[in-house]
């Protein structure tokens, strides 16, 4: 499975961070420093593939941006590349052609894809239409809240209040 | 006003430097918390969710949070975000909750509350945040509390919650495992869904499961006709829409399905059976030309190897791995080798057959490949083939990169060791790579060369093996990546073997060994001044610490006596007495008491005992390097390292730093040895200790040390006690002038020299009679702060084992050079008690006037009867207004015919000196040979002098 998802720029400045298993905040910062750097440093051409600690790191480059992945030692390192090519590939989708800054001002909607795509570290959808379809669905969803308020999103997504709910 | 979440990240990116970056998030920030106080205090009344800018807020605060700053106070806004009715709150809350939260966090309990009513939600969409929520911060209680309601999803749900509630029971079983058994069933009913997102999602879940919980995996076997028929259907669809990658149908479900089949397969024939036929489809029509087909293959191989696969599927497999290694793709070359360690055990030859390839990838520009391909190349060597796969080995050492280069040195040494085919070769092995890469290889790398030297048959061996070093020394010593290691041999054998040197290499043995000798330069024939100036050079070389200063200190004062005078022209001794002194006013303590010594050794006055005091270092036995090896693992574990992983490496390094007193005379290897094998003073006791009996077991080491037979009687090596009493033993009784010799010895030999300088020549009196000594020689130059005795308790950290016997000061660092020394006084004998006399002797510390180590002997008394006196214990009681502390004792037993003694020291401090004396008792038990136990006590003050 995979263990933290980040994607981090070709500076060292992380654009998305994905943690599947818990870590503390301090170790968290430290890791992903010490993997940053680890990816940074390799040159290109290289296999994709690096042995941390008990772990492996999948990390693949993609323009100016790294996708990296921590994984067990017994996993599959090329269906975690697969992975981690297929989000890429529905945001390309999503984006309409991604580039890094659509992920710097859009990192919650590429949470939002991810999460429709990995949960709990392991592939939760591997039908690329069907991730966008349901992140799509939902962008409509808050969008129609945001206009119309609580109300109109009630009723427009069948959101019933349950009592209580709303003051 | 709240500025927009773009132009936030905007303006952060705008700046110019860090600090403005974080001033103006933390500005943010502020507003934000000013924002959330108001809403709080319902200053701003209205709808929920109404409020303009909470969505935006928590974004920018995710924001905040990955640009590393803190946000935790804002968790509980998360908490209300989530229980919003509007879906674009609730979406950015729970995205909130899953991002900032942290397990400590106590909010949790807030949240199971919220989650659980969005888990009974009418709308899939948010169910589906409750559960990729729930997925990714369930604790256990959470885990317990909302079980039921994920269980519903999975059992009815639309395919968008169903799959999400596969994958979030991995959460909840691995927060509480105990909740498994119950959803057997309904995963199990998983695999019959129709869309592969949920039969993937299940069939992770199951995999999860057989993994947290054995147990289960035979619930699921009766699963395999299923998995395997959905497997062969994905086999043979080509060209389904959306799931096919790469030519391949939906790699992510059939990688998920050949993990499954691997799990339930292992070690289960019937399973295995039924799953082979599908094995060999997948293996045969996956198109292998992208990364998704090797995927897949990558998968199947490991699934055939692991269960119980026919013969030819194995072939097969191994076939495919093959192909693997030959690819161009460093990945797919990558998992080849990955696989092949995973097999190397089981199926040694079918890996042994790609050992050429393999052996290709050691030098590929690929770390992660070259790590890998070590590991196999490290299994697959064996006494047929280690003269090329540690050529091999030892050509990788020099292009590692610096985090590989322990464990390449660790397995050549290991394989070298494993499978020399001669021990010359060995040596000549372990000293090229100590030329490349000595510093990355353990010491015990250093310390089996040392032993092979000794060790080696003939003196050719030796000679020649003394020539390659220095050849090498005088190749490397000027590049700036120069191995210190290196030096230290080196200069080792330098001294050692400065008369070999001298003359030319011999010739290469003839004969079948011819092969096995790996190519290195031979040397050539070298003038003593050459010699002397390579040493000399040593002495401030860049990379040269205080040890290997040490070491080359002792070569040069061997190399003097070891070549003929003959050869030696004056200037040449006057260089090497002029190198000799560099360090008479060293800082480091070790080193100017080396300096000093050895300079008035090298003097004409004492020309007739050099040869003696400076004689060549008998060959170490197997069995004292086993033991050496023992203590040094033994070490290693307590530093906690292990074989790979040199841990201990640098806490070894920290040693030999600190510990000065051990490693800068390291004129014998032994003193080395002996602090390269210790974790703590304690075992470097005992190693010196060993080395020590090892020297006895030798027995030839014995007339060196200047006693003689009567003087020097056997120590008893069998005894338990014998890390204590035995080096007294071997070295305490000695008469005076034996005593210095002893003691000089000791140094120029480094027998014993670690840390406690354990051959405790009898507390102070061996740095007396060196004094002694010394002060004979012309100049005086004994430099008595230096050669001090310093009681043991002086130096804590060297004297705490219980082999501390009084550590002997001439060899100890004193604190300061400036220190005067405890005036001591002579030994008083204070009675004689069966057959025992037994005596004291009180020196007093300079350091504290109130106090004083008094050390009490037992020896053998001239009238007691033969045979060995046990059972000894010496102990003391002081008046009330005085203290007292003790030192472990020298031992318990006088064996026959020994004169003892046995020694103890006890520190007493007495705060009112001067007004009330040192008041001591004695009390003093023994079992005489076929006697009983007998006990005396005795009032000793008056054998105190009374300072």
């Amino acid at each position: 499975m995979i263990k933290f998802l980040l994607v981090v720029s070709r500076q060292g400045k992380v654009r998305l961070a994905k943690w599947y298993q818990r870590v503390r905040p301090k170790e968290r910062i430290r890791i992903r420093r010490e993997v940053t750097a680890m990816v940074l440093s390799r040159p290109g051409k290289l296999c994709n593939f690096l042995e941390w600690r008990d772990d492996k790191i999948v990390y693949r480059r993609y323009a100016s941006l790294y996708f990296v992945a921590c994984i067990g030692k017994e996993d599959n390192e090329l269906i975690a590349l697969e992975t981690v090519h297929a989000f890429v590939e529905v945001l390309d989708q999503y984006f309409d052609n991604v580039c890094e800054l659509d992920i710097i001002f859009n990192f919650h909607k590429a949470y939002h894809i991810l999460d429709e795509m990995i949960l709990a570290g392991e592939v939760v959808e591997t039908n690329k239409r069907t991730v966008r379809n349901a992140v799509r669905a939902q962008d409509e969803l808050a969008a129609v809240a945001r206009e119309g308020g609580a109300a109109g999103a009630a009723a427009a997504t069948g959101l019933v209040p349950v009592a209580g709910g709303s003051r | 006003m709240s500025c927009r979440l773009s132009d936030l990240i905007t303006e952060v990116r705008a700046c110019k430097t860090a600090e403005a970056e974080r001033a103006r998030i933390t500005d943010e920030c502020a507003q934000i918390r000013n924002a959330l106080r108001e809403e709080a205090g319902g200053k701003r009344r209205g709808r929920v969710g109404a409020t303009p800018f909470r969505e935006r807020n928590m974004l920018k605060l995710m924001f905040a949070h990955m640009m590393g700053h803190s946000t935790h106070w804002a968790q509980m806004e998360c908490v209300k975000m989530s229980a919003s009715p509007s879906f674009h709150e609730k979406r950015v809350g729970y995205l909130g909750l899953m991002l900032l939260l942290d397990e400590s966090a106590s909010v949790l309990t807030l949240v199971t509350h919220q989650l659980s009513r969005d888990l009974q939600d009418e709308s899939p969409f948010v169910n589906s945040l409750a559960l990729a929520t729930l997925a990714n911060i369930a604790s256990a209680d959470m885990a317990r509390d909302l079980h039921r309601h994920v269980e519903r999803h999975l059992a009815s749900g639309p395919p968008l919650t169903r799959k999400k509630a596969a994958l979030t029971c991995i959460r909840l079983f691995k927060s509480a495992p105990e909740l498994i058994d119950d959803f057997i069933p309904r995963v199990v009913g998983l695999l019959t869904d129709r869309t592969h997102a949920t039969i993937m999602t299940g069939t992770t879940l199951m995999w999860h499961m057989a993994r947290m919980k054995p147990a289960v995996i035979p619930r699921f076997s009766k699963a395999v006709p299923h998995l395997a028929k959905l497997l062969r259907k994905l086999v043979v669809s080509t060209n389904v829409p959306n799931y096919t990658i790469g030519r391949v149908c939906d790699p992510f479900l059939q990688s998920r399905l050949l993990s499954l089949l691997r799990v339930l397969g292992r070690d289960n024939s019937v399973a295995s059976e039924q799953m082979n036929d599908v094995l060999a489809q997948v293996a045969t029509h996956t198109d292998a030309s992208r990364v998704a087909g090797n995927a897949i293959l990558y998968d199947a191989v490991q699934c055939i190897l692991e269960i119980e696969s026919e013969e030819g599927l194995r072939i097969l497999a191994i076939n495919i791995l093959g192909r693997f290694l030959l690819n161009k793709e460093n990945n797919i070359r990558y998992v080849a080798l990955n696989t092949l360690c995973h097999i190397v055990d089981k199926d040694l030859p079918a890996v042994a057959r790609h050992r050429t390839t393999i052996v290709a990838c050691l030098r590929d520009a690929d770390s992660s490949i070259r790590r890998r391909a070590l590991d196999l190349v490290y299994a697959l060597t064996d006494s047929t083939n280690i003269l090329s796969m540690a050529g091999e080995m030892v050509n990788y050492a020099v292009i590692a990169e610096k985090d590989e280069r322990a464990a390449v040195c660790a397995r050549v040494a290991s394989a070298a060791r494993r499978f020399a085919p001669s021990m010359r070769w060995e040596a000549d092995t372990l000293l090229v790579l100590i030329a490349v890469r000595g510093e990355a290889a353990r010491r015990d790398v250093v310390r089996r060369l040392i032993y092979l030297v000794t060790a080696a048959p003939g003196d050719d061996t030796q000679a020649s093996l003394a020539h390659k070093c220095a050849e090498m020394l005088s190749e490397n010593s000027s590049s700036p990546d120069c191995q210190a290691p290196l030096l230290l041999i080196a200069a080792w054998c330098i001294g050692e073997f400065a008369a070999e040197l001298t003359s030319d290499p011999p010739p290469l043995p003839e004969g079948p060994d011819d092969s096995v000798i790996p190519v290195g330069p031979r040397g050539r024939a070298r003038t003593p001044k050459e010699l002397v100036d390579v040493l000399g050079s040593l002495l401030t070389h860049h990379k040269a610490g205080t040890e290997i200063k040490g070491v080359t200190l002792t070569a040069l004062s061997k190399l003097l006596a070891k070549i003929p005078p003959a050869q030696l022209p004056a200037d040449v001794v006057e260089t090497a007495r002029g190198h000799l002194a560099t360090f008479q006013t060293s800082l480091n303590q070790e080193l100017q008491a080396r300096s000093v010594e050895f300079l008035a050794l090298s003097s004409e006055d004492l020309a007739d005992v050099r040869a003696d005091i400076l004689a060549p270092i008998p060959a170490l036995t197997a069995d004292a390097v086993r033991r050496l090896k023992w203590e040094s693992s033994a070490a290693a574990e307590a530093a906690g390292g292990d074989e790979d992983v040199i841990a201990g490496l640098s806490d070894d390094v920290d040693d030999d730093e600190g510990r000065a007193g051990g490693t800068g005379l390291a004129a014998g290897m032994r003193a080395m040895e002996a602090t390269g094998a210790t974790a703590d003073d304690q075992q470097a006791n005992r190693a010196a200790t060993k080395t020590a009996e090892a020297v006895d077991d030798e027995g030839s080491l014995l007339d060196l040390f200047g006693g003689g037979p009567s003087a020097s009687p056997p120590a008893d090596a069998d005894e338990d006690l014998g890390a204590d009493g035995g080096v007294a033993d071997l070295f305490g009784p000695g008469p005076a002038a034996g005593g210095a010799a002893t003691a000089a010895a000791a140094a120029s030999s480094g027998a014993g020299a670690p840390a406690s300088g354990a051959p405790a020549m009898g507390g102070g009196a061996a740095g007396l009679n060196l004094d002694a000594l010394f002060a004979a020689g012309p100049g005086a130059i004994a430099a008595p702060a230096t050669h001090a005795p310093s009681p043991a308790t002086l130096h804590p950290h060297m004297g705490g084992g219980p082999g501390a016997a009084p550590a002997a000061g001439a060899f100890a660092p004193v604190p300061a050079p400036a220190a005067a020394p405890p005036s001591a006084f002579p030994e008083e004998e204070a009675f004689s008690f069966g057959p025992l006399r037994v005596t004291l002797q009180l020196r007093l510390d300079p350091a504290d006037s109130t106090s004083a180590v008094v050390t009490m002997r037992a020896y053998r008394s001239p009238a007691a009867p033969a045979g060995p006196i046990s059972g000894i214990v010496l102990e003391s009681a002081v008046a009330k207004y005085m203290r007292q502390a003790f030192s472990p004792p020298s031992g318990s037993t006088i064996p026959d015919g020994a004169p003892g003694p046995v020694q103890r020291d006890v520190r007493v401090t007495n705060p009112q000196r001067g007004t009330k004396p040192f008041k001591v008792m004695l009390r003093v038990q023994c079992v005489p040979a076929g006697g009983t136990k007998a006990v005396h006590k005795a009032d000793v003050t008056g054998a105190l002098p009374q300072v």
